[in-house]
């Protein structure tokens, strides 16, 4: 029985998160409705020019370097020929000859699994729109909102071996683009989509096998499977003799399987040639440096950070790098509070726990990063005690108001006025004459409920170490 | 016969009578306008007229005018614009049946600057489709004629300033549409250095090559004009800043001393006697006012028409493969299929020229064929460009006749043969320089020639100066020329 290997390639899509789109000044916002986000230049009418968003091109070295890039110093444009209704000037101003970023690599895999994935290349292009089928007028239209958002597309080597180590690249990927905060990485909104190329070989071979790809997957789940099925449709194919097409295959990931789409006689001549519409992409020692400096502690030299300079848990570490959004709140929290363990706490049992039952991303949370760090702040100073600060932290998710003015005007400070808590402790006493004739029998537990009792009646918001005091003295006096 | 320089009033003069008030704009619009219409059955350079909007215009710019508001010399003068150029609102159909009915949604930067100067755009002047050609022969509208000779054909723009209809024009010029026009015509017409007018708005031919210029009987209006429209424009990447040309220093340029280069190949080429004869007349009265003329060899400059060629159907393959029924303009109504509508819109609406250089195009750029005919039309392109950046240290100027034969007839004709009419203009094109045309002769027919002055980079106040300088001495006023 000989043994097969899977050797897969990516290519990544990943639109950038630039204000505008690549060649215009149309917003680059997800959604809208269609045609709304469109002018004569990312529309394709005749006479119009592409300018370049410098920031694009930025954006792009940064992703470079992040992803240990060597950085192109004379880039250009090349237009891609091909019709499509989607494509409105018939071709995609994207580089062939000189790309952004070329050479690059990222770790994957944890100890003794550790292993490197190179990156062939990273280019800038623009997006195409979107066909949409109308089923009442039943007919085919066009939306080009999302027509000159701008991609780079991120090739890499043939390195992989197995679904588990793509889907741990993609991971790794999307958090770094993440902390760099050159893309959101939404897969579900189409930001991310990957191509896979994947070809099967006897294990110890050298020579490839050939190679299939499969176009757009959008969901990591989706890819994992795909890479499992297409790997044992081509090793059942070789096992009974027979040979395997150079074609592009369409995966159907409702019915588990995938279909030819085209064969490589059908192949596209893309007809490439340089953009004349476009200048050289110049990039010197100083912009590169600069961008260098922006871009922000990645997520494995953070996490060491957090475990070795925070103390925090190897765990507590791993969650909250694990996406930028929950870093910067993590931060951010830590840096109001004074206090990482107590951030990092609050986060790790208080935040997840509500962004679980609201199911929301922590990308998508709506909820002022410096806003737990005061409400930790306000426990840590007596103002609130801390099921109340759990009880604010609850009430103010996914809102914009401020804690400490939400505390002021809801009462909920603690009540620390002495003569306050004594009218509370004298009424525990007197309506629970059973409870107090126990404790002074004996019974340790009785004092917790009496405790109870006052603070009920202090509306939960009594000091407790004070509550505690006055109750404990007021029931000695009856000795 | 005379040149038409003295039949029409120069585009500054009519600004002026504007200015002092001595001549209502209004009517002189409605002046033009009508002179339009009267001429139009036979010349037929117009594709559509402005009327309507030309006269609110003239109300507009008079009103400005007469506040002192800040206004340009040409404000108020009327002006043709050349159809692949956008005028938003207005139809613009870029001589092809494609976009008969287009409608723009923004104006090109030129037109736009002609207009904040208080220029008034009359109308849309006939073109080549998608300036495929120079003398509106490929036109969906048809040809227009020859202003000495209906059966005969014309550039547009130079024929509608030739006949008097109006002083001047904006025209473009990719292997030489501009300047061969204007030659054809006995005008003055200026092809500017690549990137000194924005190409933004002007439907895209061959985008490595496409320039904007100016078009009239008088190399000083051609100035002024040039003066309006030139300048970076954020919009298009590839547009650079240039000076403006100082129109009091003109009369103090001299010929003594200028130097001349004539590329050598230039003499050897199949041209038409009255054309080299009309040359070599020109050389000898610059000559005569002690400009010295040398002969230099010029590397490239026999491959020059391949070259541009093979570049400029291979970008224009792919700019016009947005006219596909899609978005705008014609669609084959019978298409069934996506593939039909892409094939049959296509091979309905562009014209028989179009599509061949469309699939000439797509041949260069094919993968098996790009490195033999694309790649090395580039070194072609890099070769003549750096043979010009050396003779120009030797020369002021570069000089050549404009085109090797007369107006042709209203005939059929061949895509090739249109390719060999651009030998003399190409080069210039390839290497992004300006050159100027201006009327140097004129056969007993009455159809002229001109004179072409290349010059480097950013030249433009240069070129003029000669131009200018050698219109003075009588140049182009030669007639029944060949003989002496």
């Amino acid at each position: 029985m000989i043994e097969y290997e899977a050797v897969i390639g990516l290519e990544v899509h990943v639109e950038l998160s630039t204000e505008s789109k690549i060649f215009c000044a149309c917003p680059t916002a997800f959604g809208g409705a269609p045609n709304t986000h469109v002018c004569a230049i990312c529309s394709g009418m005749p006479g119009t020019l592409p300018a370049l968003n410098r920031e694009v091109l930025r954006y792009a070295i940064r992703a470079g370097l992040a992803t240990n890039c060597e950085i192109t110093r004379d880039g250009k444009f090349d237009r891609k020929n091909y019709f499509y209704p989607d494509l409105p000037k018939a071709y995609q101003i994207s580089q062939l000859y000189l790309p952004v970023c070329r050479n690059g690599r990222i770790e994957i895999g944890e100890g003794k699994n550790k292993k490197t994935i190179g990156i062939h290349e990273m280019h800038i292009e623009e997006d195409a729109g979107k066909l949409v089928h109308d089923p009442e007028g039943n007919c085919t239209l066009v939306d080009y909102n999302r027509c000159g958002i701008p991609l780079i597309e991120i090739v890499s080597k043939p390195d992989f071996r197995s679904a588990d180590e793509v889907t741990d690249y993609l991971e790794r990927l999307k958090t770094t683009l993440q902390y760099i905060g050159v893309s959101d990485c939404k897969m579900q909104e189409g930001s991310m989509r990957a191509d896979i190329n994947l070809s099967v070989r006897p294990v110890g071979r050298e020579e490839l096998g050939t190679r299939t790809e499969m176009k757009n997957m959008a969901s990591l789940k989706a890819i994992s499977r795909a890479i499992e099925a297409e790997t044992k449709r081509q090793i059942s194919r070789i096992s009974a003799g027979k040979p395997i097409k150079q074609q592009t295959r369409r995966w159907d990931d409702d019915k588990g399987v995938s279909f030819s789409m085209r064969s490589k006689e059908d192949a596209h001549d893309y007809k490439y040639f340089p953009e004349p519409d476009l200048l050289p992409l110049r990039v010197s020692d100083g912009m590169i440096e600069e961008i260098r400096r922006e871009i922000p502690e990645l997520r494995e030299a953070r996490r060491a950070r957090y475990i070795k300079e925070l103390g925090l848990p190897e765990y507590d570490a791993d969650i909250l790098t694990s996406s930028f959004p929950l870093v910067r709140i993590f931060e951010r929290t830590a840096g109001i509070c004074g206090n990482a363990k107590e951030a990092s706490n609050w986060i790790m049992t208080d935040l997840l726990k509500l962004l679980k039952d609201e199911q929301v991303a922590p990308e998508d949370m709506h909820f002022p990063e410096d806003s737990l760090g005061k409400i930790i702040r306000m426990t840590s100073e007596g103002v609130i005690n801390r099921s109340v600060g759990r009880r604010v932290l609850t009430e103010l998710f996914g809102s914009d108001t401020d804690p400490i003015t939400y505390v002021k005007d809801n009462g909920l400070a603690m009540v620390s006025d002495q003569s306050v808590i004594e009218t509370a402790v004298d009424r525990a006493i007197r309506e629970n004459e059973k409870a107090v004739a126990d404790y002074l029998c004996g019974n340790p537990k009785s004092l917790q409920f009496l405790i109870g009792q006052a603070m009920r009646h202090l509306r939960g918001k009594g000091d407790p170490q004070s509550v505690q005091k006055i109750l404990f003295e007021h029931l000695e006096k009856r000795r | 016969m005379s040149i038409s320089r003295q039949n029409v009033e120069t585009a500054r003069k009519t600004g002026q009578e504007f200015r002092s008030g001595a001549v209502p704009i209004s009517e002189h619009i409605e002046k033009t306008i009508s002179g339009i219409q009267k001429e139009e059955p036979r010349n037929h350079c117009f594709v559509t007229l402005f009327e309507e909007q030309a006269h609110k215009a003239a109300i507009r710019v008079a009103q400005k005018l007469r506040s002192k508001e800040d206004c340009s010399l040409l404000a108020g003068v009327p002006v043709g614009v050349d159809d692949t150029m956008m005028t938003r609102g207005r139809r613009t159909t870029c001589g092809s049946g494609t976009l008969e009915h287009f409608i723009p949604t923004f104006s090109a930067t030129a037109v736009q600057k002609l207009e904040d100067a208080g220029m008034i755009i009359v109308g849309k002047l006939n073109t080549d489709e998608f300036s495929m050609g120079s003398l509106t022969q490929t036109s969906f509208f048809g040809p227009t004629s020859h202003p000495a000779d209906e059966t005969r054909v014309a550039g547009a723009a130079a024929a509608a300033v030739a006949s008097g209809v109006i002083s001047c024009a904006l025209a473009s010029d990719t292997g030489g549409a501009l300047r061969q026009a204007s030659a054809g015509c006995g005008v003055c017409g200026i092809r500017p250095t690549y990137g000194a007018v924005s190409r933004l708005g002007l439907a895209a031919f061959a985008s490595s090559m496409d320039q904007i210029g100016p078009i009239a009987s008088d190399i000083r209006d051609c100035a002024e004009i040039l003066n309006i429209i030139s300048g970076k424009d954020p919009c298009d990447s590839t547009s650079v800043e240039i000076d403006k040309i100082d129109l009091s220093r003109i009369d103090s340029f001299s010929l003594s001393g200028l130097r001349i280069g004539i590329p050598s190949v230039f003499f050897e080429s199949d041209t038409d006697p009255f054309v080299k004869a009309s040359f070599h007349e020109a050389l000898d009265a610059l000559r005569s006012e002690g400009a010295v003329t040398e002969t230099f060899s010029l590397k490239g400059l026999d491959q020059a028409v391949a070259a541009y060629a093979v570049i400029s159907c291979a970008e224009a393959s792919a700019n016009l493969s947005r006219i596909d029924g899609i978005k705008y303009g014609f669609r084959a109504p019978e298409a069934k299929t996506l593939s039909e509508v892409y094939e049959r819109t296509r091979s309905v609406g562009f014209g028989s020229d179009a599509q061949k250089r469309i699939m000439l195009g797509n041949y260069f750029l094919s993968a098996e064929r790009y490195e033999e005919y694309y790649l090395r039309a580039l070194r072609v392109k890099a070769l003549i460009a750096k043979g010009f950046a050396s003779a120009f240290r030797r020369y002021d100027v570069i000089l050549s006749p404009v085109s090797p034969s007369l107006a042709p007839k209203k005939e059929p004709y061949d895509t090739l043969s249109m390719f060999e009419e651009d030998f003399f203009t190409v080069p210039a094109s390839l290497a992004g320089l300006p050159a100027a045309s201006v009327p140097c002769g004129k056969n007993p027919d009455g159809l002229s020639v001109g004179l072409q002055m290349i010059g480097p980079h950013f030249s433009e106040a240069k070129i003029v100066g000669a131009a200018d300088a050698f219109l003075r001495i009588g140049g182009g006023q030669k007639t029944q020329g060949g003989q002496k």
